[in-house]
């Protein structure tokens, strides 16, 4: 297997305002062959070898997944939304269907109206 | 000796077990083998449609109306469909039919229960209809998607948009592909 099926790309904010809604756009460098293809010289069918499932998770929950057939194109390039309530790690997973799956990790940090960073967790022992 | 008997017992029951496990799988094998086959002809429908279908592909290269339709009609499943909750954007004409960009958006506030539990995209006359299927839960904050897909002639794309408080609503387009793709 060539190196190229295993590079992927994920472009997110670095930051963002609290509740709003960023757009994260993905793609993955895949050859995706569908299994119907043959050789033209020796009419051999190309075997099956296909993203099959997506996952999307922020600070470790999952928020979206896809699951793709043989129909999506070519290094599948997709854009997609998600609400951020606070800063955090946005991770998202291909898995292909010999279930290797490949992962891109990017940091949004969110602030409130004052300009203040919103944590996932208290950083004061006393809370607030 | 006394010793030596007993680990002679000892091995034959084993054997006789192992036997015995061996059947057990051999008769749980050919059960599920029939079940396996039921399931492929798409009698029992169920959630290993799609495993089959994506192994059977491989040998299936003509395109299936009759196919799309029924995977159409198992989706929506003779419920009634809302107008203008799902909108698709295609181009009309496209040129390559290996990367054709679709977008979708549906019309929904995405609190309480309106929000899609899952969004289907379906190219009918593609030899395996079913493209992508699309899962959002209340976080992702608005149902606005843009991917690209293959398409072997010109043919309908149809997106079903199935909301968690269980209505359904579909839009379709019609694509004119100059040079097809292979899928």
């Amino acid at each position: 297997m060539e190196r190229k099926n295993f590079l992927r790309r994920l472009k997110a904010p670095t930051s963002a305002k609290k509740g709003e809604i960023i757009t994260i756009k993905t793609m993955a460098e895949h050859v995706m062959e569908p299994g119907v293809r043959r050789d033209p010289e020796t009419g051999l069918v190309y075997p099956k070898f296909i993203i099959d499932r997506v996952i999307v998770r922020y600070n470790g929950k999952k928020v979206f997944h896809t699951s793709w057939y043989s129909g999506v194109s070519e290094n599948p390039y997709m854009s997609f939304s998600i609400k951020v309530e606070e800063s955090g790690l946005l991770e998202v997973e291909w898995i292909d269907i010999y279930d290797q799956s490949t992962f891109k990790r990017a940091v949004v940090s969110v602030y409130d109206n004052k300009g203040h960073e919103v944590f996932p967790i208290s950083l004061n022992s006393e809370g607030e | 000796m006394d010793r030596l008997l007993y680990k002679k017992d000892k091995l034959n029951l084993k054997n006789f077990f192992h036997r015995r496990i061996f059947l057990k799988g051999l008769f749980s094998f050919s059960l599920a083998n029939s079940i396996e086959r039921s399931i492929a002809n798409d009698q029992l429908g169920g959630p290993y449609r799609d495993r089959f279908q994506s192994f059977r592909q491989t040998f299936r290269v003509e395109p299936d109306p009759e196919e799309a339709r029924r995977i159409r009609n198992n989706i929506i499943k003779g419920r009634k469909l809302k107008k203008n909750l799902i909108k698709l954007v295609a181009p009309d004409i496209a040129e390559n039919g290996n990367v054709v960009p679709i977008n979708f958006s549906v019309n929904c506030s995405m609190d309480g229960e309106d929000y899609p539990k899952v969004v289907h995209i379906l190219v009918l006359d593609n030899p395996f209809p079913e493209i992508a299927k699309f899962y959002f839960s209340k976080q992702s904050g608005s149902a606005d998607l843009s991917i690209r897909i293959r398409m072997r002639q010109s043919s309908e794309v149809i997106a079903i948009a199935e909301m968690v408080n269980g209505k359904i609503g579909e839009d379709r387009l019609f694509v004119e592909v100059t040079i097809g793709a292979c899928s």
